[in-house]
């Protein structure tokens, strides 16, 4: 029999991970440190460091864009999802039309649309709106294909059962169908996540002052490109690591939860 | 509660399952037939599961065939039991029987911790409360799912073949489990092949075929003179 590992061994054993790659990452900057260096280029971090304030402004309006565009593309592609799978033909199309569509443009295009050609009628609108409605709007697409597959892993019948004691498909979907799926889809939508998080540096643009945009003002006013970009490179990499770790966890955690009598 | 089936018909693209079907339900009925026969669909239809496309059910008042049905409101008093269980996974045994009575009946947690505990008694897995379902027996299974339908308090419970899936040592405790209801007075639809458990239960037997009622008799009747050669045929396989 395999022996199950304890939570405490399970921690352990991700903080290693963890520390490995942290130690891992440190040693690669550290190279590429030495190696410019010793090639004759001037480092000067000093300079860039000056502007930590505009860098971490930067990281806040990624952070709030994100959060306000994951929340958003849930909600949308929770619906595209269903109308996915309605049983009317116009709004199954209607949905399958969105997710084509939407899979096949450039996100950049999207925002563009969505700022200078939707916007440019709604001048009172601000970029950060738009920003946040082009990049759910464009994850959605790809959250409701998530969605769609894991609802459409659970049985017919766990759906029949809840129905048959009353449960309507509503309820059903929250306490039956959703709970379920959620494990299936977990991984890919915490990759989704992490994907979103970094596709919203392409909301820079149009001018919004994010984390990428705020790097290359930065880049203007000191001339240290390379300097700048790790640093937002680094900034990117703490917030995003952390999803995939957590989601790590979370995945472990069900599972356990769904072996193990209580 | 009184079930009434007037002339139903269905067809799945251009099978026609059920013909013509005609039956009134008020105690205890045991359906039989050959595999195909169209018994699930029946029962399922009772429930609104499956849709008809001629004839009207009604169970008690409520017209399940009509349109203007609040179908989910019609199952809080129709429950169903299924082969394959189909409890829960996500959810410990006691949290599947608490489900429907705390979201769709709106009881508070106390009270439906109270009826679903009262109800494990009864089946006698009390001390499966606090287990999630792929840690128990099929048997055990099979009498939690017949108690999470009794949850909801139904008046009528349909049973689609309930022991096919289990092994032969726990046929015999779910079916006690089943009998027991008999006494309780609740209207049973049991699709089942367990002849001995009809013989015993059963307010009458029906037999399809083909998607047609052939003969609705009472036990007595229905293994000592059964109306039709197919049903002889049919009784001499499974009574092997
Ligand atoms: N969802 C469906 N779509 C198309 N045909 C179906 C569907 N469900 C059932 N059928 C067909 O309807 C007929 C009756 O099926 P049904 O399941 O009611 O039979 P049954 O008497 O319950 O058989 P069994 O003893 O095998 O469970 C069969 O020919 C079956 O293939
Ligand atoms: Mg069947």
């Amino acid at each position: 029999m395999l022996q199950e590992k304890s939570l405490i061994q399970n921690c352990i054993s991700l903080g290693i991970r963890i520390f490995n790659v942290t130690l891992l990452i440190a040693a690669l900057g550290w190279g590429s440190y030495y190696l410019l260096s010793s090639a004759g280029y001037q480092f000067n971090f000093n300079a860039v460091f000056k502007y930590f304030n505009v860098f971490n402004n930067g990281l806040w309006m990624t952070i709030q864009l994100s959060l306000s565009a994951f929340g958003l593309s849930i909600i949308f592609g929770l619906i595209i999802a269903l109308g996915r799978m309605s049983k009317i033909k116009l709004i199954a199309d209607i949905s399958l039309t969105y997710v084509v569509v939407f899979r096949n443009i450039p996100l950049l295009v999207v925002i563009a649309i969505f700022n200078w050609g939707i916007g440019s009628s709604f001048p009172e609108v601000s970029i950060f709106v738009w920003s946040i409605l082009a990049l759910s709007v464009f994850e959605a697409s790809y959250i409701a294909e998530i969605f769609r597959g894991g609802i459409e892993s659970i049985q017919k019948e766990q759906v029949e059962s809840a129905q048959s004691l009353g449960l309507t498909y509503l309820q059903c979907l929250r306490y039956v169908i959703i709970p379920q799926a959620l494990r299936s889809i977990l991984p890919s939508l915490t990759g989704q996540i992490v994907t979103l998080v970094k596709d919203s540096s392409l909301a820079s643009i149009i001018g919004l002052l994010e984390l990428t945009l705020a790097s290359r003002t930065v880049v203007g006013s000191t001339f240290a490109a390379l300097e700048s970009y790790a640093v937002i490179a680094l900034y990117y990499f703490i917030v995003c690591y952390p999803i995939s770790i957590i989601s790590t966890i979370m995945e472990k955690q069900m599972r356990k939860n769904l072996q193990n009598p209580n | 509660m009184k079930i009434k089936i007037d002339q139903i018909s269905k067809w799945f693209g251009k099978n026609q399952v059920l013909r013509n079907v005609s039956m009134e339900i008020e105690s205890s009925l045991v359906i039989c037939g050959p595999s195909g026969s169209g018994k699930s669909t029946l029962a399922r239809c009772i429930n609104g599961l499956e849709k008809v496309q001629a004839g009207t059910i009604y169970v008690g008042e409520t017209e399940v065939t009509s349109p203007k049905t609040n179908i989910p409101q019609l199952r809080q008093k129709v429950g169903m039991v299924f082969q394959a269980y189909n409890l829960f996974p996500h959810m410990k045994v006691i949290d599947n029987l608490m489900l429907a009575p705390t979201k769709v009946l709106r009881r508070s947690r106390e009270e439906a911790y109270e009826t679903a505990m009262s109800l494990l008694e009864k089946v006698g897995i009390p001390d499966k409360a606090n287990v999630y379902p792929d840690q128990i027996s099929g048997g055990q299974k099979q009498r939690a799912a017949i108690a999470r339908a009794l949850a909801m308090k139904p008046e009528v419970i349909i049973f689609d073949e309930p022991t096919s899936a289990l092994d032969p040592e726990m046929i015999q405790e779910v079916l006690e489990v089943m009998k027991g209801l008999v006494k309780d007075g609740i209207t049973m639809i049991v699709i089942t092949h367990e002849m001995g458990f009809a013989r015993e239960v059963a307010a009458n037997i029906a037999f399809m075929d083909n998607g047609e009622l052939i003969e609705m008799a009472p036990p007595e009747q229905f293994f000592n003179r059964p109306a039709s050669p197919r049903i002889k045929d049919f009784l001499q396989k499974v009574l092997l």
